[in-house]
């Protein structure tokens, strides 16, 4: 490892284990690994935009004329920090709000909006086509000629008996089909009656407000599965992290993680015994 | 019994963070090798499809993710960079979050490196460029303007491979791998469905359950969910990456949590008070 990953590892290590650190309660360490976190953001999101946005599209731009007028009303955004001109960031918002609509409002409505209802609202129970019905005759044929032509295992044989069972999931009622009716009509029933817990229109008893219940019971499912999903993802984020401690802990990181941790505890054990560590609120 | 889950309830939240974090070092210290781990339709589906392209075909990538999530998609977009390169397509790789182009750059050339992939003919990293939906829209129009040079600073105009490819539609395949917006959804609002690209991706596991819609409907043709779907992928490509890895982690924290429900349900009904004492 060369001298510049040790160090990277050092500072890895030293600054996850400073923000962990507020599991136990608010202490300096976290303050400076927080701080160090919003300021090195920030300072980066700068940099990259004045040097591949403002000076390649503003200075260095091949016609002022039209870099002009996006300049002007990007600074008119600025003059919110004056109050008796704030009114011209109004001109801005406007520009903005009304270019983000425009190109927002028609692509969401096609493509979130239309494409999701198009794929709720499918038939319930589907039977096979006379065209799948005809294709899976066909394909059984060729089967039947391709094994009496090479023989059963003859890999054109393989892939003949491939095409009619792909045939045959479309061209009958098999279970694939039958488990994706079965999957659109629990599909249709969660929407509608999702949609009929919010509408309140008409009073929620008897009949109705046993549909809407069933509306309940969707909302729950998703709500377990949007929770167990982020419980999945702050696991991952933590094993990302707990990899680094680990990886810094041997000989080779010069030791970082214990001898982190060990004047981390020292100088939080010290403050606690002073009383500093009073002044900060408790976990 | 309801003296014990009294305790329980009552018990310092630190212990449980104490017991989390045993639960995810023990697999680092020690791997399990846990079973189970299998791939799922939409990931299977990614996977046929890129295999089914041809030699040469043209695909982007973009990298919408920043440090935060990178444990999450970072191993996705790896496996999915090494499938593009087993498979000699050409992989052209940018990002739309300004705190994800560092990260992009590294996992695209770490793994064009390990394939012996040459830059400018088998791959190119174009960066990062402000504006979000607007580089979307500007690539459907001429990528070459939105993205005059790539990351090395040199002209798309003198990149080979770069030749063939001036729109969005030019590609046979986008990817997105996004921790939020702009993102998945973006592209395929304001990209793909509107150039008719196909589209595949990946999300955090926070994101899965509103991108998992785009499969059904077919916006997608596949999509690896989290670091779950990305351990998935490596499985099918044969090799074990940081996301197989960190399933025997993530499995351990899971069963612990569940099992901390569990338990506190247990304790909740039985410690509950009669109705009508205070």
């Amino acid at each position: 490892m060369s001298f510049g990953d040790i160090a990277g590892l050092w500072l890895a290590t030293g600054l996850t284990l400073f923000l962990f650190s507020f599991l136990y309660r608010d202490n300096p360490f976290y303050k400076l690994g927080e701080h160090l976190y919003l300021g090195v953001t920030i300072g980066y999101m700068l940099v990259k935009l004045v040097y591949e946005t403002w000076i390649p599209k503003v200075w260095n731009a091949e016609n002022y004329a039209l870099v002009i007028p996006p300049v002007i009303i990007g600074f008119l955004l600025l003059t919110r920090f004056v109050p008796k001109v704030s009114w011209l960031s109004r001109w801005s918002f406007a520009f903005i709000i009304g270019y983000g609509s425009g190109l927002a409002i028609p692509a969401t409505f096609t493509s979130i909006i239309l494409k999701q209802a198009e794929a709720t609202t499918r038939p319930l129970v589907t039977v096979p086509t006379a065209a799948e019905q005809k294709a899976l005759e066909a394909a059984e044929k060729t089967l039947a000629d391709t094994r009496a032509a090479r023989g059963n295992e003859a890999p054109e044989t393989r892939a003949a008996e491939k095409a009619a069972l792909s045939a045959r999931r479309s061209g009958t009622y098999s279970w694939v089909r039958a488990y994706a009716d079965v999957t659109t009509i629990i599909l249709f029933l969660g929407v509608f009656s999702v949609l009929f817990y919010f509408f309140f229109s008409i009073e929620h008893k008897g009949p109705v407000r046993i549909f809407s219940r069933v509306g309940v019971l969707f909302l729950m499912i998703y709500f377990g599965a949007s929770y167990g999903y982020t419980v999945m993802g702050r696991f991952a984020l933590l094993y990302d992290r707990l990899l680094d401690v680990r990886k810094a802990s041997g000989g080779d990181a010069w030791f970082a993680t214990p001898i982190i941790l060990v004047l981390m505890i020292g100088v939080l054990v010290w403050r606690h015994r002073t009383g500093k560590a009073s002044e900060e609120p408790s976990h | 019994m309801r003296e014990l889950f009294e305790k329980l309830l009552k018990m310092d939240r630190r212990w449980i963070f104490l017991l989390v974090g045993i639960a995810l070092m023990v697999p680092i210290l020690k791997p399990l090798k846990l079973p189970g781990l299998k791939a799922s339709t939409p990931v299977q589906d990614l996977y046929t499809y890129i295999e089914g392209l041809p030699e040469g075909s043209k695909v982007l990538i973009s990298f919408d993710f920043d440090p935060a999530s990178k444990p999450e998609l970072e191993p996705m977009g790896a496996a999915i960079v090494r499938h593009c390169m087993r498979k000699k397509l050409k992989v052209v790789a940018m990002t739309l979050w300004v705190t994800g182009a560092s990260l992009a750059q590294r996992v695209v050339e770490s793994e064009a490196t390990a394939a012996g992939a040459k830059y400018g003919e088998d791959y190119v990293y174009l960066g990062w460029k402000p504006g979000n939906v607007a580089v979307i829209t500007g690539m459907r129009e001429d990528i070459h303007v939105v993205f005059p040079k790539d990351s090395k600073q040199t002209d798309l105009s003198k990149i080979p491979m770069m030749q063939d490819i001036r729109r969005l539609r030019d590609f046979d395949l986008a990817f997105s791998f996004a921790a939020g917006s702009p993102g998945l959804d973006t592209w395929i609002a304001y990209g793909a469905d509107k150039e008719k690209v196909k589209m595949g991706g990946g999300s955090t596991a926070v994101n899965v359950p509103s991108m998992a819609v785009f499969v059904q409907s077919g916006q997608l043709v596949g999509f690896i969910g989290a670091l779950r779907g990305a351990a998935e992928y490596e499985l099918l490509m044969n090799f074990s990456g940081t996301a197989t890895r960190g399933m025997d982690g993530i499995a351990l924290g899971s069963y612990l949590v569940a099992a901390l429900i569990i338990l506190a349900n247990i304790g909740y009904w039985l410690t509950r008070k009669p109705k009508g004492v205070a």
